[in-house]
C-alpha cells in the first residue's frame, strides 16, 4: 500500500478529477451531494439505488462511493458487500450517508466494509473534507 | 448557498411524491393487504422526508418523522404488529407529517405542541424509548498555542479491508501542522510472507499543531476501531519536526530485509541488534548501500 508520497499527492490530485458516485433514493440528497462535490472539483455520477449503482460501476473504476443505507431494490449495506466482493472495487473508499446515529448501524456498515460515515444533515464543508481525506 | 432554494424546491416536490407513496402504502396496511415491501416503502418515504428535512434544519419535522419512523421500524422487525388501532395511528401521523411539511414549506410554524400528543402516541405504540437523539455536540478548545503531539498509531492487520490507509491519515494530519512519521517495522515479516492486503507497519507520528486534540481524533475517526491509537501532548518542544524522510525509509527497508533470505551472513552485527523501530536518514541508507556494494566487489 505504498503509493505516491504525501507531498506529491496534492499536485496530481489537482490535475485528475476524482470520480465519485453518489447513491441515494432521494433526489434532494443526490443533488446536494453532487453539487457540493462538483464545486470542489470532483466528477460526480449518481444512482438512485444499489442495483443501479452496481450496473453503473460494472467495469468502471471509481475513486469514491457515497451511499445512503435505506434504498429500494438493493440497500446500502448490500451494495457495500457487493462492491467489496468485486476485485475492481475491493479497495475503493466507501462513505455511508445516514440519518442514523445508531452505533449498531455503523458497526453493520463497517462489517460490510464501509470506510466511514457521514451523518445527515451533512455540512457541505465536512463532506468535501471527508471526500479529500479518504480519496487516495 | 445560492442553490439552497433550488434544493428546497426539489425537496418539497419530492415530499409530495413521498407523501403520496406513504398514503398509498398506509391504505394497504389499513386494509391488511400490506406485505413486507409495502411496509418498507412506507418506512423509506418517512425516512427520506426526514433525511431531506434534516439537511435544511427543519427540526420539528425531523423529530416527528424520527418518532414515526421508529414505530415503522419496529413494525418491520415484527416487534409491533399492524392492528387496526396502529394502522389508524399511522394515518394520523401521516396527516401530521404532511402538515409539518406544509409548515416548513410556507415558513408558517405550527403552534407549539401541535404534534406533541401524536408523538407521544407513536412512542407509546412502540413501547420503547424513541426520544429524539441528542445532536452531536461540538467540542471546542480554547487552546491557541502550538502543541506538540506524539501519536502512536498501530493499525490492525485488516485496516485496508475498509479502504482506510495510513498514508492518507498522515496526509490528513499534515493539514493540521508539521508532521514527522516514523515507521515501526517490528511486525513486518519476510518478503515472501507478506500479504499485501494486510497492514504491518505501525507509526509514531509527531505533530506540531495549534488545532485542538479533537481535530486529531477526527482524522482517525474512521480508523479508530481498526487500530491502537494513542495521542499524547508532549511536555516540551525538543522534538522539532524534521523533514519527513520516513516514507522513503519505509519504502526502502522492506527491500533490504530480503537480504537474510539470500542466506549470506554478510553483516552479523546488524543481526545482533534487533531494532524495534528505526528512523534512517536517506544519506545513511545511501552509505550502507555503497558499503555493501564495496563488500560484494571485494
Amino acid at each position: 500500500m505504498i503509493s505516491a508520497s504525501p507531498a506529491r499527492c496534492p499536485a496530481w490530485s489537482r490535475k485528475v478529477a476524482k470520480r465519485v458516485i453518489a447513491v441515494d433514493d432521494s433526489k434532494t440528497m443526490r443533488d446536494m451531494v453532487s453539487i457540493t462535490l462538483r464545486r470542489a472539483g470532483f466528477e460526480v455520477t449518481v444512482a438512485e439505488d444499489g442495483q443501479k449503482a452496481l450496473s453503473v460501476l460494472h467495469g468502471v473504476q471509481i475513486d469514491l462511493v457515497i451511499t445512503d443505507l435505506n434504498m429500494p431494490n438493493l440497500d446500502g449495506i448490500s451494495l457495500i458487500r457487493a462492491l467489496r466482493a468485486d476485485p475492481r472495487h475491493r479497495v475503493v473508499p466507501i462513505l455511508m450517508l445516514t440519518t442514523e446515529q445508531d452505533p449498531a448501524r455503523k458497526a453493520e456498515g463497517r462489517a460490510a466494509g464501509a470506510t466511514g460515515w457521514l451523518t445527515k444533515p451533512f455540512d457541505p464543508d465536512k463532506l468535501v473534507e471527508l471526500a479529500h481525506r479518504v480519496c487516495a | 448557498m445560492s442553490d439552497l432554494d433550488d434544493f428546497k424546491k426539489t425537496y418539497f416536490e419530492e415530499c409530495g411524491e413521498l407523501l403520496d407513496q406513504l398514503y398509498a402504502g398506509l391504505s394497504g396496511i389499513a386494509e391488511a393487504r400490506g406485505d413486507a415491501e409495502t411496509l418498507n416503502a412506507v418506512f423509506r418515504a418517512v425516512h427520506s422526508i426526514k433525511g431531506g428535512g434534516g439537511a435544511f434544519g427543519f427540526e420539528r419535522l425531523v423529530s416527528f418523522a424520527h418518532a414515526f419512523e421508529a414505530l415503522l421500524d419496529m413494525m418491520r422487525d415484527g416487534r409491533v404488529s399492524a392492528t387496526p388501532a396502529v394502522a389508524a395511528l399511522l394515518v394520523r401521523a401521516a396527516d401530521a407529517l404532511s402538515d409539518l411539511v406544509d409548515a416548513a414549506r410556507s415558513g408558517q410554524e405550527k403552534p407549539p405542541g401541535f404534534e406533541a400528543e401524536l408523538m407521544a402516541a407513536l412512542q407509546a405504540a412502540g413501547g420503547a424509548a424513541v426520544a429524539a437523539k441528542p445532536r452531536a455536540e461540538t467540542v471546542r478548545s480554547e487552546s491557541t498555542g502550538t502543541v506538540h503531539y506524539r501519536i502512536g498509531f498501530a493499525p490492525h492487520a485488516d485496516l485496508f479491508q475498509r479502504a482506510n490507509d495510513p498514508l492518507l491519515l498522515i496526509r490528513a494530519l499534515k493539514r493540521l501542522g508539521a508532521v514527522t512519521a516514523e515507521p515501526d517495522l517490528t511486525r513486518l515479516p519476510d518478503l515472501a510472507a507478506i500479504d499485501p492486503d494486510l497492514a504491518y507497519l505501525a507509526w509514531t507520528i509527531r505533530l506540531a499543531t495549534p488545532a485542538p486534540r479533537s481535530a486529531i481524533e477526527e482524522v482517525f475517526e474512521f480508523a479508530a476501531d481498526d487500530c491502537d491509537l494513542s495521542i499524547e501532548a508532549e511536555a516540551d518542544a525538543d522534538s522539532t519536526p524534521q523533514p519527513a524522510h520516513a516514507d522513503e525509509a519505509a519504502a526502502g527497508k522492506p527491500a533490504s530485509s530480503t537480504q537474510p533470505a539470500a542466506g549470506r551472513a554478510s553483516h552479523p552485527e546488524a543481526a545482533g541488534e534487533q531494532p524495534h523501530s528505526i528512523r534512517v536518514d536517506v544519506e545513511k541508507v545511501d552509505r550502507v548501500v555503497n558499503l555493501v556494494g564495496e563488500l560484494v566487489i571485494s
